[in-house]
This record gives structure tokens, C-alpha cells and sequence, in this order.
């Protein structure tokens, strides 16, 4: 079971806080700067664990997932939604599209890192 | 937040973050610059731009150690969304020149790595 992560993430300094984060804790991280990259990236098939940020110039984090969902993706990694605005703005979207696991920005560092672990520990959807 | 991290890395990291607090004030100064020649047209580009920068500051501010910027900027991305929504009409200059009044100051004070507490929240109507 892939245990790489890819963050799909248009702050670079969020995107540089994450990688300090998981590197340090000797896991595998990539960084895609937008959706379009991040689709294609999660294409390739190789991640675990996919970090996505909502909004995101161009194809934002919903139709990422919307996109692999319709094209039935497999291996569909898990994914864990990144967002500034309120979950409850979210909660239909999320429901509408299987996505289980939530991080509201501002994140602390400490907290993102291990639910990253907690979400890695889970089985990949089917 | 947890304590802010002891680490030289995290440091670097902060620091390049009010770095690029600077970067957006300047660039908050360069449409009010444009504003203040012609204050009563908003220009989409200039309003989609200052949203962006309200938006994105405030998903990380409080990460490093300035929550009331984080809220302020909240209030800034929630309110001119909202804002545009419900009125569906032209965003007066002036409103708009206030609130990037307020966001330059703002990221000049986080710039700075002060958080800026003594700037009220604002209250955005639409």
C-alpha cells in the first residue's frame, strides 16, 4: 500500500511548512502547485495519500476529485480536503463525493502531521 | 497552536513568510495606487487579486503566530465574497478601497512578524 503523499497546493509557503513537516518525519512528499498538475500526478497511480487544497486557480480541489471519480480512478488515493473557509461551506461537496477527512487552514503543523499519520493507516477506498 | 516550534528550520520558514507578507503589501499598494485615481470603478482583476491575498494570508497566519491576522483576513475573504454574491452589482470604489486600506496595513504589520491586534475586524455588509 503506497505510502507516498502528494499535496496539491497553490501557497508556497504552506506547501514548504507541509514538506518541513513530513520529510522530518521521513515520509514521502511531492508537491503539485495546482489542480491541473495534481490531476496528473494522481494519475500516475503512485500515491497513498493525496493532501488537496480547495481553492486553487484553475481546476480547484472539488473537480480534481470530481474528475477522478467520474473517470472511476483506481488506485483512488485517499485524500484528505485542505481548506480555509468553514467545513460547513464544504459539507455537501464532501458528502456528495465520498471525502471523509477534513483540515481546516490555519493548521497547526504538529496536528496536520498526525492526522496525516492517521489517515496514512487507513485502508485505500475501494 | 501548539508552542511555536524550536527549530532553526521553522524559524527560516517564518521568516521567509513575512517576507512574502511584504511582497502581498505591495501589491495591495499598487492597487490602491490605481484606486486612487479612479476610486469609483473596482477593476475585476484588482477585486479577484485582493481576495486571493486576503484569502490565502488568512490560511496561515495564525500558523505562524498571528491569529488576528488570520481573522481579519477571514473576515475580509468572507465578507467580499459574500458581498459580491448578495448584491450582484457593481462593489462601490470607496467600499473597496477601505478594505484594501485595511489588508495593506494589515501585511505591512505582519510583515513586520507583528501580529496586528490593534486593527479592528471588519464588518463587511452586502
Amino acid at each position: 500500500m503506497s505510502q507516498r503523499i502528494l499535496l496539491a497546493e497553490d501557497e508556497e509557503h504552506i506547501a514548504k511548512l507541509v514538506q518541513f513537516k513530513l520529510t522530518k518525519a521521513g515520509l514521502d512528499f511531492t508537491w503539485a502547485k495546482n489542480g491541473l498538475e495534481a490531476y496528473e500526478q494522481i494519475r500516475t497511480g503512485q500515491f497513498g495519500l493525496v493532501i488537496l487544497d480547495i481553492m486553487m486557480p484553475g481546476l480547484d480541489g472539488w473537480a480534481v476529485v470530481a474528475k477522478l471519480a467520474e473517470e472511476e480512478f483506481k488506485p483512488f488515493p485517499r485524500i484528505l480536503m485542505l481548506s480555509a473557509r468553514g467545513f460547513q461551506h464544504d459539507l455537501g461537496m464532501a458528502a456528495k463525493l465520498g471525502i471523509r477527512h477534513y483540515l481546516k487552514k490555519p493548521f497547526d503543523p504538529n496536528e496536520m502531521l498526525e492526522t496525516v499519520k492517521k489517515v496514512l493507516q487507513e485502508p485505500m477506498p475501494t | 497552536m501548539s508552542p511555536a516550534e524550536k527549530d532553526p528550520e521553522f524559524e527560516q520558514l517564518r521568516q521567509e513568510y513575512h517576507a512574502a507578507l511584504g511582497k502581498r503589501a505591495q501589491e495591495t499598494q499598487a492597487v490602491l495606487g490605481s484606486l486612487s485615481t479612479n476610486p469609483v470603478e473596482v477593476d475585476g482583476a484588482d477585486w479577484t487579486r485582493i481576495l486571493y491575498i486576503a484569502h490565502k494570508t488568512a490560511g496561515l497566519a495564525a500558523t505562524y503566530d498571528m491569529p488576528h491576522l488570520t481573522d481579519l483576513c477571514a473576515a475580509l475573504d468572507d465578507g467580499m465574497l459574500g458581498f459580491k454574491e448578495k448584491q450582484n452589482a457593481q462593489v462601490p470604489g470607496t467600499s473597496f478601497q477601505a478594505w484594501c486600506r485595511l489588508l495593506h496595513e494589515a501585511l505591512v504589520y505582519g510583515s513586520q512578524g507583528k501580529d496586528p491586534v490593534h486593527l479592528e475586524i471588519p464588518e463587511l455588509r452586502g
